[in-house]
């Protein structure tokens, strides 16, 4: 059988489907194969500073090839082929990424261990406020789940998301508009739009539940 | 500086204004109530935000698979499964920086993706899909569909006559029907879409996208439910379509196939 003269989503099929034919994967892979050089090269940007960016590119190069050979049985067409590639590639980089940084995202962050030293201090805060005014740590308590429930329910949408999430980069993360910006691939004005107008709704939500200031909430 | 200028004041709280504009803000607030509770809550969030303590607002979850995150900055996650990852990463630092650098790469290498998750809404719509201008006859019912009219169309426009293949489609919803026009005519899709008894006034969307998901007409019509929409067929590049109104916060498809005698005439 010529190869060469068979479509991608054939070659697919062929690999796919009864004995895998290898041959079939190898031609693919020849075609693809300068794609995904193309697209490691533009990944290199995801590489944390202090790696090489060659041994990057080289990494998530060959665990691409390795991880197409596993997951080509669960390609549905869904996008083209190449998309799907593309998005095998971003998904091999982000993974190298986070074991390069040594990111363990499977802690949830609210249950990220504290060291002892943090937790006396963390008690002594709460015994002295319980000391004071007992009602006021649970009332706290209330209202901070109050709050990110209005935050919760506000970041459902994509609209929501992202705009709280300039807020939060802004305000938290003393991020500037122009950084903002990048990240979300827009120009700076329009995030100081979202932020000047998001301030309006959200405050308006918080109203509604009845909380007037965040301020002593969030700090405690 | 002008009356209630939010932008205005989102810069004097951010410290981006020059000091006569900072005078000019200075100056309404002492005189505004409303601005000056718009300060005083954003400074609050601002307070807040700042000074909160590590996993005050975090999501009790653990940071999305990263399989997840390029799926959801790809547009391809459903939107049960993207409202956990939104809820996870929106005060989650290190999850946005991933969606930044996936949303800035994909844009540097040029990549353009569908921008929903076409294929699920393609699986989904095989089981109620209208081949529409071959397959069902007036009088078909689809959900809450129903094709009253089918006919080649012969009408004056200007000082040429059309000729055109077209189908009417009446969208029945509770208190409310619309009447739709599917035409295909020199090269053009229209789509005419008409409220009638339409006590409810609501609003109505209409958009149409090729089967790679590249959105061709989105607009929303008036209050009554009218609407009118032209695209030239060079710019339909699959031979699926879908159509899809959005009623009453519901929305409805249809998927139509242009073949045969629906080429342009």
């Amino acid at each position: 059988m010529d190869y060469q003269e068979i479509s991608d989503v054939d070659l697919i099929r062929y690999y796919c489907e009864g004995d895998a034919d290898q041959a079939a994967f190898n031609e693919l892979w020849r075609r693809y194969e300068p794609v995904v050089h193309r697209f490691t090269k533009h990944l290199i940007y995801m590489c944390p500073e202090c790696y090489s960016r060659e041994i990057f590119e080289e990494d998530v190069f060959s665990e691409t090839q390795e991880r197409v050979l596993r997951q080509i049985r669960g390609f549905q067409r869904k996008v083209p082929f190449s998309a799907w590639l593309w998005m095998i590639c971003q998904g091999v980089a982000i993974d190298a990424r986070r074991r390069i940084t040594g990111r363990d995202p499977r802690v949830p962050r609210a249950f990220v261990s504290l060291s002892e030293d943090d937790m006396a201090k963390s008690h002594a805060v709460l015994q002295d406020t319980l000391k004071q005014d007992p009602v006021r740590g649970v009332l706290n308590r209330e209202r901070t789940a109050v709050v990110k429930h209005v935050f919760g329910d506000y970041s459902k949408t994509q609209e929501g998301f992202e705009s709280l999430s300039a807020l939060y980069l802004h305000f938290h993360e003393d991020q500037p508009v122009s950084v903002i910006a990048q990240w979300f691939a827009t120009y700076d004005r329009k995030i100081f739009r979202v932020l000047s107008h998001d301030c309006e709704a959200l405050r308006d939500l918080f109203a509604q539940s009845g909380i007037r200031s965040l301020q002593d909430i969030l700090a405690e | 500086m002008a009356t209630h200028d939010r932008d205005g004041l989102f810069g004097y709280l951010a410290g981006n204004l020059t000091p006569t504009e900072k005078a000019e803000v200075e100056k309404h607030i002492e005189a505004c109530s409303e601005c000056r509770d718009y300060l005083s809550f954003a400074g609050g969030l601002k307070a807040a935000l700042k000074g909160m303590t590590p996993g005050a607002l975090a999501a009790d979850t653990s940071c999305p698979e990263t399989q997840a995150m390029v799926a959801f900055a790809a547009g391809q996650l459903g939107e049960e499964e993207a409202q956990l990852v939104r809820k996870h990463a929106v005060f989650c630092k290190e999850c946005l920086q991933e969606l930044a650098l996936l949303r800035q790469t994909t844009k540097a290498a040029g990549i353009r993706l569908p921008t929903t998750a076409w294929g699920d809404l393609l699986e989904r719509l095989k089981g109620v899909g209208i081949d529409l201008l071959k397959t069902y006859g007036p009088g078909s019912m689809v959900g809450p569909v129903r094709i009253v009219a089918e006919q080649p169309v012969f009408a004056a426009r200007g000082r040429e006559f059309a000729r055109a293949v077209s189908k009417v489609l009446e969208v029945q919803i509770n208190e409310n029907a619309y009447s739709v026009e599917v035409k295909v005519s020199r090269g053009n899709l229209t789509l005419d879409v008409a409220g009638f008894r339409t006590p409810l006034k609501a609003p109505l969307d209409v958009s149409v996208r090729s089967e790679l998901g590249n959105e061709l007409i989105a607009a929303q019509t008036d209050t009554f439910g009218n609407g009118h929409f032209n695209t030239p067929l060079e710019r339909l590049s699959g031979d699926t379509y879908v159509l899809t109104l959005t009623l009453e916060g519901a929305e409805h498809y249809l998927a139509f196939r242009f073949a045969g005698d629906a080429t342009p005439l």
